[in-house]
């Protein structure tokens, strides 16, 4: 009962947390942001000035919801980013960017506020400006090699807190295509020839192996998994807990597997887990990405 | 992980047995049974993985005398002052209420393989379908001439780790300035090869700070030793002058010593010690002898699967067996655990048993965030566990890799023991 409740107050302290953020959120926005910017915000918080923190959060709640149901992510990023010429989609990244300003900077002695600096950000890997305090799950993220490709920027910026379970960033999404593709494209003039010495380096970048989908598509075997599983379980903690050494799971699957055959062609380095790594098959790592993804807090 | 139906269900049924004592196995009518004799991490294991996978199908004893267990791995960073004797100290009380597994503490004094039972000291008699053995080591008479079990308080052995540990820091802390430690190593093979020189780098490190003036001299049987290179960098690096050693070539496999005069000879020449810490040659925990599984000094186990190879209903797991390529030591035992587990829930509910795979590292702490570590992978040939594929720390890491080899040692440790005691 007392593991129980351990795993549950930790429940109820993060959900506070990311409400109080939201209310501070809101707060923030009616602070910083330009009228112009404000009526465009996507999402309920910054249409009420007054609001008490019981209604901030339901209305973060409705928001959640809202960007629940919208089932699918943005399709037309890339017809958007191919046939709008990159001047136009830059100018108008930088607009739609006044909607992060409250919370990130970029550009020349950009700093992280309440979020971290955007310079570098397109290509690096999540989690990875030195000194800002991420969420438990963004450091995961990065630990298990996420990188921000453009792919990767879009899936979060239309719905972050569906995208990345557990983020601290308290904002409900980007709502169209066009701006989503257009923020992209202003980022990365920041990122390519990063601005700020120290921030947004991308010499982390995790290394990824190209995998023939044959490989990534083997449907894992979840039994099998389980009792292979007893061997990682000797260092990775099976609750997630990762004192010391990182969680594996609840990873998606298709990351899992990457970065196993990451280890085990090298590519990625740790002696333990080249080792590891090396004496499994493909059968095997599906079978150990299928079990993880779907192991229970 | 959260309480759920499967757990407490289980819990009661542990509950209800414990209840019904002294009748060990509660009313469990027709359920398959196993017991387990010894709650290291072997045995602790062994219990956790068979009750926790066959959901109930299979009643599962532990008979372990101690109500808490201090692990050998991370005592001797108990001695340099890196951890607390709480932090080695784990209770059996998960594996009861979270895995329903019937924990009774008491000695096993006898196995009948004919019978197919178990009777502890208190009394009771145990019977089983299958029977895991996990239980350590004991120490072979006579080898170190002038030591024996009553003199373990004047020269501690501190290798079963708890009181002895604490009594050894306590000598050590205590020692007069300018002394001199000696350790009287161990022959081959003996549980945890890296643990004596890491318990040297250790008891260095606690000099170091506490008596900068003191010796520590090693009477060592052994040529070499395990991560002897990275060690003897170590030591040179951290605490030059501090450690000597002599190797059989110095007459360090011809040892005596005197715990009443704390004199140890080292090859006909007499040392003066002020704490001496001697580590006798090491032998399967007897009941492995009384069960009549023992071959020699050791258990001789198949493979596949750790069972006895005197007797197929008897597994015997870590440092007591006798397997092949695999150290002993506490990662290897709880990897033989998985096995074994398996292959038991197979034997007696039908499920499907996977093939056997090992594996085995082992972190060793020189000085403040200096680790090294050690490893590889191991598999089931018809004569023997065979290494497959290995590593081992370089010399001349720098110091970042070194402070993260021993942060992963933490890791490790946390998540090591989660897996063994729940």
């Amino acid at each position: 009962m007392l593991r129980f409740l351990g795993v549950f107050i930790p429940s109820i302290a993060a959900v506070a947390v990311v409400l109080l953020s939201a209310y501070m959120f809101a707060n923030r926005l009616l602070e910083t942001v330009p009228a112009t910017a404000a009526a465009h915000m996507s999402g309920p918080t910054a249409a009420q000035p007054e609001v008490a923190p019981k209604e901030v959060t339901e209305s973060v709640g409705d928001a959640y919801v809202a960007a629940n149901e919208a089932a699918e992510l943005p399709s037309g990023i890339e017809e958007v980013a191919r046939t709008t010429p990159v001047s136009e989609l830059v100018a108008a990244g930088e607009r739609a960017f006044r909607k992060c300003r409250a919370c990130h900077q970029v550009g020349e002695d950009a700093k992280s506020r309440a979020g971290p600096t955007l310079n570098g950000v397109v290509g690096r890997v999540a989690a990875s400006v030195s000194g800002f305090n991420y969420s438990k799950a963004m450091k995961a993220a990065g630990m298990r090699g996420l990188i921000w490709n453009e792919e990767e920027l879009a899936g979060y910026l239309a719905k972050p807190r569906v995208y990345l379970i557990g983020t601290k960033m308290s904002f409900a999404g980007l709502k169209s295509e066009d701006e989503i593709a257009a923020t992209i494209a202003y980022l990365k003039t920041f990122s390519e020839s990063p601005v700020g010495a120290g921030d947004g380096d991308a010499s982390g970048a995790a290394p990824e192996v190209p995998l023939e989908s044959s490989v990534l598509d083997i449907e894992g075997d979840p039994e099998y998994g389980e009792y292979l599983s007893s061997e990682c379980t000797t260092c990775h903690q099976a609750d997630g807990d990762d004192h010391g050494i990182p969680s594996i799971v609840r990873w998606a699957e298709d990351r899992f597997v990457t970065v196993m055959h990451a280890y085990k062609l090298g590519v990625r380095e740790h002696p333990v887990m080249n080792m590891v790594a090396g004496r499994l098959g493909n059968e095997e790592i599906a079978a150990l990405a299928a079990y993880f993804a779907a192991l229970e807090d | 992980m959260s309480l759920n139906r499967r757990s407490f269900l289980a819990s009661s049924a542990g509950a209800t047995a414990s209840l019904a004592a002294p009748a060990v196995w509660g009313a469990s009518h027709g359920r398959p049974r196993v017991v387990v004799i010894g709650g290291g991490a072997g045995g602790a294991t062994a219990a956790r993985y068979v009750a926790k996978d066959s959901d109930g199908a299979i009643d599962v004893a532990l008979v372990e005398p101690t109500r808490t267990y201090y692990t050998c791995f991370f005592s001797n960073l108990y001695l340099g002052g890196f951890k607390e004797v709480s932090d080695i100290g784990h209770s059996y009380g998960t594996l009861a209420s979270a895995h329903g597994v019937n924990v009774v503490h008491d000695w096993a004094v006898d196995v009948d393989r004919s019978a197919k039972t178990v009777t502890l000291a208190g009394g009771a008699t145990l019977d089983y379908d299958k029977l895991i053995l996990s239980p350590g080591i004991d120490f072979v008479d006579g080898s170190v001439p002038g030591w024996d079990v009553s003199a373990q308080n004047k020269m501690p052995h501190a290798y079963k780790a708890g009181s002895q540990t604490e009594l050894l820091r306590a000598q050590l802390m205590g020692m007069k300035e300018g002394g001199l430690f000696i350790m009287v190593a161990p022959p081959n093979p003996y549980r945890c090869p890296p643990g004596p020189y890491e318990r040297v780098s250790m008891v260095a490190h606690l000099l170091k700070n506490n008596n900068p003036t003191a010796k520590i001299l090693i009477a060592d049987p052994k040529e070499k030793f395990s991560k002897q290179a990275l060690f003897e960098e170590g030591w040179e690096k951290h605490y030059g002058g501090m450690i000597s050693r002599l190797g059989p070539d110095f007459g360090g496999g011809n040892i005596s010593v005197d715990p009443d005069a704390m004199t140890v000879d080292i090859d006909g020449q007499v040392e003066n010690a002020d704490v001496v810490n001697v580590i006798p040659a090491m032998k399967a925990g007897r009941i492995a002898d009384v069960a009549g599984v023992t071959d020699g000094n050791w258990a001789p186990v198949n493979a596949v699967d750790m069972s006895s190879k005197a007797d197929p209903d008897v597994h015997v797991l870590g440092d007591a067996s006798q397997q092949g390529d695999m150290p002993k030591s506490g990662f290897s035992a709880n990897s033989q655990a998985k096995v074994c587990a398996n292959a038991v829930r197979g034997a007696l509910t039908g499920s499907k048993v996977f093939p056997a795979k090992f594996s085995n590292t082992c972190w060793s702490l020189i000085a403040s965030n200096d680790g090294v570590k050690v490893g590889a992978t191991y598999e089931a040939t018809p004569e023997k566990i065979a290494k497959v594929d290995g590593f081992i720390s370089q010399t001349g890491e720098d110091a970042a890799l070194r402070k993260a080899t021993y942060e992963e040692s933490e890791g490790w440790y946390a998540g090591i023991a989660a897996d063994i005691f729940g």
